[in-house]
């Protein structure tokens, strides 16, 4: 599955970043490489764009290392990290939707030197299916864009790592059944918005979140 | 893969088994399985015409959700990480904390308290003697001024009964008339 699990280990090495002595740094570069995956995944399924998930990611680990002091024992890591992600992500939304601006990078899918990252095997795929299955997952992707920050937050944690509704719902700032309740409208949502499209190939631009 | 429930599992347990997906990050290569390959009476033991018409539309989306791409992690992050991490604390030693930061400080607040209490407490005691002093001050001054309010007004001079009181009060001293005979001729 998605991200590892946690483990012990993990809080032990977050202790010693907090301890902040000569292991500190290594301490740190052990929980990024655990952690980096999950994270970068995340970034990227809310933004969406691998670079500036990069990038973004590259801020919520430094973050992490400032905001150590901060950390309990009696924290699970996992909820840690991905409340800092999860708040620089809104900060970067919010930004955004105050001063929109067109990417220069969007055109990434057809240009030869970036390759088209969302197609996972085109061996035997033809360019016109090719096309097609890039138009679907950029409408799926739209449709996730679309939904409320707190119902896709919910869906991506849920599905794409190893959080338990516990530690999504304390990440949310909501109780379980809230967070169930997140999940379950959201993904209703992106059915009634993406069936049409499946069906006759219609497409209705959602409202923006 | 993800783990599926046996057979007679509880009727929400099987749409959070689907909620939780089959694919991550963790395991690009996988792809997901579309929802016509799923037995979806096999897979989650006995489910009504409506449970088996709603798993079937869970696991459509799933499979759609399945299709995004997955953004891989740069192999150089941690090391990045680091580099951003040391740089922050060379501009953090090079610059040093500002001065309101300074004062900010726990260890500022801390060895400022106690001279800052005593000091407020003095101020306060040196303030309370002033205003109890010009309290005292005032409260005789007004005093003073109700005596003086005892005096016959103007209206009463204008009682002829009282005027003669005030005549028959005043009377010469013996020394005035030795004073005024002596002064006679001087007037004259």
């Amino acid at each position: 599955m998605s991200s590892l699990p946690e483990t012990d280990e993990d809080a032990q090495w977050m202790l010693r970043v907090k301890r902040g002595g000569s292991d500190a740094p290594e301490a740190l570069a052990r929980l990024v490489e655990r952690w980096k995956q999950p994270v970068v995944h995340f970034l990227f399924r809310s933004l969406p764009d691998a670079e500036e998930a990069e990038d973004l990611a590259l801020i919520v680990f430094t973050q992490l290392w400032k905001s150590a002091a901060r950390y309990q024992i009696s924290a699970r890591f996992s909820t840690f990290l991905f409340t800092i992600a999860r708040n620089l992500c809104l900060n970067e939304l919010r930004r955004r939707a105050r001063h929109p601006a067109v990417s220069l990078d969007e055109s990434h899918g057809d240009d030869e030197t970036h390759p088209f990252r969302q197609i996972e095997d085109a061996r035997q795929v033809s360019a016109d299916e090719l096309m097609q299955r890039g138009e679907l997952v950029s409408k799926i992707n739209e449709a996730l864009a679309a939904l409320p920050e707190k119902q896709r937050t919910a869906i991506v944690l849920c599905r794409d790592t190893d959080l338990s509704y516990e530690e999504i719902a304390e990440i949310l700032g909501t109780s379980v059944p809230a967070t169930k309740s997140l999940i379950h409208r959201g993904r209703e949502v992106l059915r009634i918005r993406l069936k049409p499209y499946l069906k006759t190939g219609e497409w209705n631009s959602p409202p923006s979140d | 893969m993800k783990p599926r429930p046996k057979p007679g599992v509880e009727p929400a347990a099987w749409r959070e088994s689907v909620w939780k997906g089959r694919r991550g990050p963790g395991n690009p290569t996988s792809a997901a399985p579309s929802a016509a390959s799923v037995d979806a009476g096999q897979n989650f033991g006995t489910l009504t015409s409506e449970q088996q018409v709603e798993l079937e539309a869970e696991l459509a989306l799933d499979g759609l959700l399945g299709m995004l791409p997955i953004a891989v992690a740069p192999t150089n992050l941690a090391a990045r990480v680091l580099d951003e991490v040391a740089r922050e604390d060379r501009t953090t030693r090079t610059h040093g904390p500002s001065w309101l930061a300074r004062l900010a400080s726990r260890w500022t607040i801390r060895a400022g308290l106690r001279p800052l209490g005593i000091g407020l407490a003095l101020v306060l005691a040196v303030v309370g003697v002033i205003s109890q002093r010009s309290l005292e001050k005032r409260l005789l001054m007004a005093r003073e001024v109700a005596e003086v309010a005892t005096i016959p007004g103007v209206d009463a001079l204008r009682n002829f009964d009282a005027i003669s009181a005030l005549s028959a009060d005043a009377r010469l001293h013996p020394s005035d008339v030795e004073l005024m005979a002596a002064m006679g001729p001087v007037n004259h």
